[in-house]
């Protein structure tokens, strides 16, 4: 079963399921005990509870287990439920959860639920100390964590938590899983200000300034401490491990950009950088306009974007990719202004979408996403961020039961579900959505008995361009599992035993499951059962 | 990430806040380097001599270690000039015109408030010391009765401050939230007392026990050692530089369903607002949607106080903390009601010839009056009310309890005599009974105010509180103003004997407080004043106590 919206890009998919309504006057249980994942020791006094697959976040149950690790909720009406527990050290988690989705707890007559062994794996953390090159703490920097990991479908390192150093310089990331992790250090010297507010006064001394040495920044800064991503080491975390990774800074003399002709533009500078495909703030100060001229210091050296966004009517955003070495200067008018991506959201009949419904373009090589919101009639446009160049795969997201059905575009060229955005095109997307989906219900069996856990893939025809067309679930405790919100089409089903780390989107990677898979043609609003063996 | 840390829009940290000191360079006299040290109230000192008069020179240090802080950046804020501190602390600034600058100094983790950081400037032969006072800290961790660890607690810290002569519990506004092991840290504190408190959940959670569909818990706020109350909490007494340790558990409540219905003198508006009493303050607060009066939400256990408006926006509430839960309740009625007002009757007494009852605009011109609530223990609830708007004739909203009664009154106008209900609220308390109406204050006014105008023997660099002080027992009749160019002046002042003290600290002493006063008048000036009189004095500054 699929749990709730977790971590990157997952499609908001509404689990409207029915109960298996043989309702009876029966009643029935979930026995089991709670173990310790690591030691498999039972573990005590943890809180665990159950909740109805139609109602996640709402617990009908909850106790704390015995000293055996023992528990026991009886008096169930036949249907699936959700088993979630937690104790201190061991962050909330579901039955066999892996990233958002989790095997349900199936109960009713002739299915057993009595002897669930419920494995809650314990946190990690990641913390340490930044200091810099004179062994001063480093307080107040911005410490990212990035994780390495294929749940989007491709391997890719993404933004999962954020933190500050404290007074000592110390950072901590708790609730850790294990994983690949990176930390980036994004930090300005405490007395860098100091500079700033120098060379704002009018009576500014460039030598005798420049002689204190306070005009200094630390450039973005990767674990173990080099400035280049291809150079930072993952930090390998086990379950209930407690790494210490400690970085220093360097501080490099700063640089600044000098904006001309910004006025119409400084309600909506900034300068931001790419770490491992994600576009973050970089470490800059940004100084109040003088006349019609914005200036950014306190930069280091390297590859920002830097983004105008034009309070003008026509709300163009003028941005480029500033390489910097030295100050640079930019005259903000003869700044190219990025080719528009805009569109429109069409249906058959009247469009009535939510109104947290919004688009988003998702580069699946680079894990980067745009989001754009939607105005009632439709119509979006990003303008608000820099699209950079590359292949994009659409989406619908808050849709309720709409998905993108079909993509017609002039400026880029589309292939099934994707977009290829060059950059010197203006781009119109019309995209078509569609509510003629469907669902396959189905078991993953192994030599005919039910099979819990797997993962299942529904993999579209052309997967490469139709990333948005895939379909995931794991199997329940009787091995049955639902996809939902199918557009018509071919497909092609396979269940995985061991498939949770595997790039699931790539087709050469699953190429060996795909000879054994059943195809499957889907057509529109239609509800299919399927059986599949788990390879 | 978050943009606003990633860029520092030229805001300084709490950290490195300028603290100022003035320094004046002799600019005639080049072998006499007269530094001048003038906070603090000591006398210029001369130095031994200087030769290099266009030189300055020192070192910053740690005011409790007196170690030097090293890479400490000391500015000259008039003349754009900045210096970072070397391993020694030292410093040096050259090539100046001799002219009177001011010294900042910046670090971080050192504090900056110029009241509690004071940065001294001492004239060893040539060379300024510059103090700094190190931050604070306190951390600690907080788990349940069983030793788990809470994660995601809101802690503050709640100082203790003097306002306007009274001592006041403030919230520090500098919070911690605990993390997965439960522990919490905040830094950056100046030298004080503090109160540590553990804000409320935020949202209930599910209360496990082994009876499956057990209640939701809540936790209240609470405080060190992990009581309800701030009365009853234990203070912690930060020295500078000082790391406390404040480890203290939470314990759980269980809630009750409340359904209800509320009823007022008028339509009540969508919202009310459930305030759980414990000692002089609220430690549970909750709001709750009303629709046509009706309500249901989950409380734990205690005496609430409802507070709401009406459709017109009128404050209603329940009377004092009125609305008992102690177990599910389905549809208690709760009347609200306008909470207590006080009429203002004031009369004037023109010279003891005439009498007359004068009107509320014009009233306003004469005088003012606060209410100040009185705690028997400490409390971070403002009880205070006051009389608001000229065409007020009563001062609304005065909740229940002891409450001080200020006047201060404009011009020649003095107050002659001020009771309510045969209280003389010039010398005792007014009780604020809960559920009836008190009586009107009323107050008599007289023209025939006395002055004095002052100054001060010497200019100071901070400004000077200066003290009116009659001498009444119980309660003092203080007057207090802050000096404008070493000038000073009080009008409106009744005949009689009055001590005069102006002294540096004072805006940190709790001078209403008889106690801690009258220890300071026997070195005040003494003055005696006549109807209508105008006096002159001159008044020497003392300088801090410690």
């Amino acid at each position: 079963m699929r749990l709730h919206l977790i971590g990157s890009i997952v499609l908001l998919v509404v689990l409207g399921g029915k109960l298996n309504s043989q309702v009876g006057k029966d009643t029935f249980a979930i026995r089991g005990n709670v173990v310790d994942a690591v030691t498999g020791r039972p573990m005590e006094r943890a809180e665990v509870s159950i909740a109805t697959i139609e109602h996640l976040d709402k617990p009908v149950q909850e106790l704390l287990s015995g000293n055996d690790g023992s528990f026991s909720f009886s008096g169930l009406r036949p249907g699936k439920y959700l088993l979630v527990g937690r104790k201190s050290g061991f962050n909330e988690q579901s039955y066999e959860q892996h990233g958002s989705f989790a095997s349900a707890i199936v109960v009713g007559p002739g299915l057993t639920s009595d002897h669930v062994i419920f494995r809650l794996h314990p946190d990690s953390v990641i913390g340490g100390k930044i200091t810099d090159s004179e062994n001063e703490a480093v307080t107040n920097a911005t410490v990212l964590l990035f994780r390495r990991d294929a749940n989007s479908g491709f391997m890719h390192t993404s933004q999962v938590a954020q933190t500050m150093s404290d007074d000592r310089g110390y950072y901590h990331f708790g609730h850790l899983g294990s994983g690949r992790y990176f930390v980036v250090v994004s930090a300005q010297p405490w007395y860098s200000s100091i500079a700033a507010s120098l060379h704002e006064s009018p009576e500014y001394d460039p030598i005798a300034a420049d002689s204190l040495h306070l005009d200094m920044v630390y450039p973005a800064t990767y674990y173990p401490g080099v400035t280049d991503s291809s150079s930072a080491s993952p930090i390998v975390l086990n379950e209930n491990q407690n790494i210490i990774a400690d970085l220093v800074l360097v501080p490099t003399p700063a640089l600044r950009i000098t904006i001309n002709h910004a006025d119409s533009f400084s309600s909506g500078v900034s300068l931001k950088q790419s770490i491992f495909g994600t576009l973050v703030d970089a470490a800059s100060t940004e100084h109040a306009p003088v006349g019609d001229t914005v200036e950014i210091s306190g930069i280091a050296s390297g590859t920002y974007i830097l983004e105008l966004d034009s309070r003008s009517a026509s709300a163009a955003l003028h941005g480029r990719v500033v390489e910097l070495g030295e100050d640079a200067i930019i005259d903000a008018n003869s700044s190219a202004v990025l080719p528009a991506v805009r569109g429109k959201i069409q249906i058959e009949g009247e469009l009535n979408l939510d109104p947290q419904a919004f688009v988003r373009l998702w580069n699946s090589r680079t894990g980067g996403a745009v989001d754009t919101a939607l105005a009632a009639n439709g119509e979006f446009s990003f303008n608000q961020d820099f699209v950079i160049p590359g292949t994009y795969s659409v989406f619908l997201i808050n849709g309720e039961s709409l998905m993108v059905g079909t993509i017609s575009a002039t400026g880029a060229k589309v292939i099934g579900q994707s977009i290829q955005v060059n950059g010197s095109t203006p781009v119109y997307l019309s995209i078509r959505l569609s509510h003629t989906l469907s669902t396959i219900t189905g078991m993953a069996r192994r030599k005919g008995k039910p099979f819990p856990g797997a993962m299942i893939i529904l993999v579209p025809e052309d997967a490469d361009s139709n990333w948005p067309l895939f379909r995931r679930d794991q199997s329940d405790s009787d091995g049955s599992f639902t996809l939902r919100d199918i557009l018509p089409g071919k497909y092609k089903l396979i269940a995985i035993e061991n498939g949770w780390n595997l790039e699931w989107a790539d087709p050469a990677l699953l190429k060996t499951h795909l000879d054994h898979a059943i195809g499957t043609e889907i057509h529109p609003n239609t509800k299919s059962e399927i059986t599949v063996e788990v390879q | 990430m978050n943009a606003a840390k990633a860029k520092t829009r030229r805001l300084k940290s709490r950290f490195t806040n300028p603290v100022m000191i003035l320094v004046a360079l002799s600019f005639w006299s080049a072998w006499i380097s007269g530094w001048t040290q003038e906070v603090g109230g000591i006398e210029p000192r001369i130095s031994k001599p200087e030769p290099q008069r266009d030189v300055i020179t020192g070192t910053v240090v740690n005011s409790v270690t007196g170690e030097p802080v090293n890479r400490a950046v000391v500015q000259l804020a008039g003349l754009n000039r900045a210096a970072m501190t070397d391993a020694s602390g030292h410093f040096e600034f050259h090539n100046l015109a001799g002219v009177r600058v001011s010294i900042t100094v910046d670090k971080p983790g050192f504090f900056d408030e110029r009241d509690q950081a004071e940065v001294l400037a001492n004239v060893e032969a040539s060379a300024l010391v510059l103090r700094m006072v190190p931050a604070g800290v306190i951390f600690g961790k907080i788990t349940t009765a069983n030793g788990d660890p809470i994660e995601g607690v809101r802690i503050e810290t709640i100082q203790r401050q003097i306002l306007g002569g009274r001592q006041v519990w403030i919230d520090r506004m500098m919070s911690a939230k605990t993390d997965d092991s439960g522990s919490f840290r905040i830094a950056g504190l100046p030298p004080a007392i503090y109160y540590v408190a553990a804000e409320q959940s935020q949202e209930p959670t599910w209360m496990p026990s082994a009876i499956p569909n057990g209640r939701k818990q809540i936790y209240a706020q609470s405080y060190y050692p992990g009581v309800s109350q701030l009365g009853i909490a234990s203070p912690i007494e930060l020295g500078a530089g000082e790391e406390v340790e404040a480890n203290f558990l939470l314990v759980g409540e269980p809630t009750y369903i409340v359904a209800g219905t509320l009823s007022g003198p008028d339509e009540i508006s969508a919202g009310v607002v459930f305030k759980r009493q414990a000692g002089q303050d609220f430690d549970f607060i909750q709001s709750v949607s009303v629709s046509d009066g009706k309500f249901k939400t989950e409380l734990p256990a205690g005496s609430y106080t409802i507070d709401g408006y009406t459709s017109q926006n009128a404050h209603i509430s329940t009377v004092g903390p009125s609305f008992v839960i102690s177990s599910d309740t389905a549809d208690v009625p709760i009347p609200l009601n306008y909470p207590v007002s006080i009429p203002v009757i004031i009369r004037t007494d023109l010279d003891g010839r005439d009498f007359q009852q004068v009107n509320d605009s014009t009233a306003h011109s004469m005088v003012e009056v606060k209410m100040h609530g009185k705690s028997s223990a400490p409390s971070i609830l403002n009880r205070d009310a006051w009389w608001a708007g000229a065409r007020s004739s009563e001062i609304s909203n005065v909740e229940p309890g002891t409450y001080e009664v200020e006047l201060n009154t404009f011009g020649q106008w003095r107050v002659e005599s001020a009771t309510c209900g045969g209280i003389d609220v010039l010398n005792d308390d007014v009780i604020v009974p809960a559920g009836s109406q008190p009586s009107a204050i009323e107050i008599t006014l007289r023209n025939d105010g006395a002055t004095v105008i002052g100054t001060l023997a010497r200019e100071t660099v901070n400004n000077t509180t200066v003290l009116l002080v009659q001498q009444r027992g119980a309660r003092n009749f203080v007057r207090a103003v802050t000096t404008v160019a070493g000038n000073f002046r009080f009008d409106g002042l009744a005949p009689g004997e009055y001590s005069l003290i102006a002294f540096d600290g004072f805006d940190k002493l709790e001078y209403m407080n008889p106690k801690v006063l009258d220890s300071y008048l026997s070195i005040a000036a003494h003055i005696s004043l006549q109807p209508h009189a105008i006096a002159n004095v001159t008044l020497n500054v003392l300088g801090p106590s410690r």
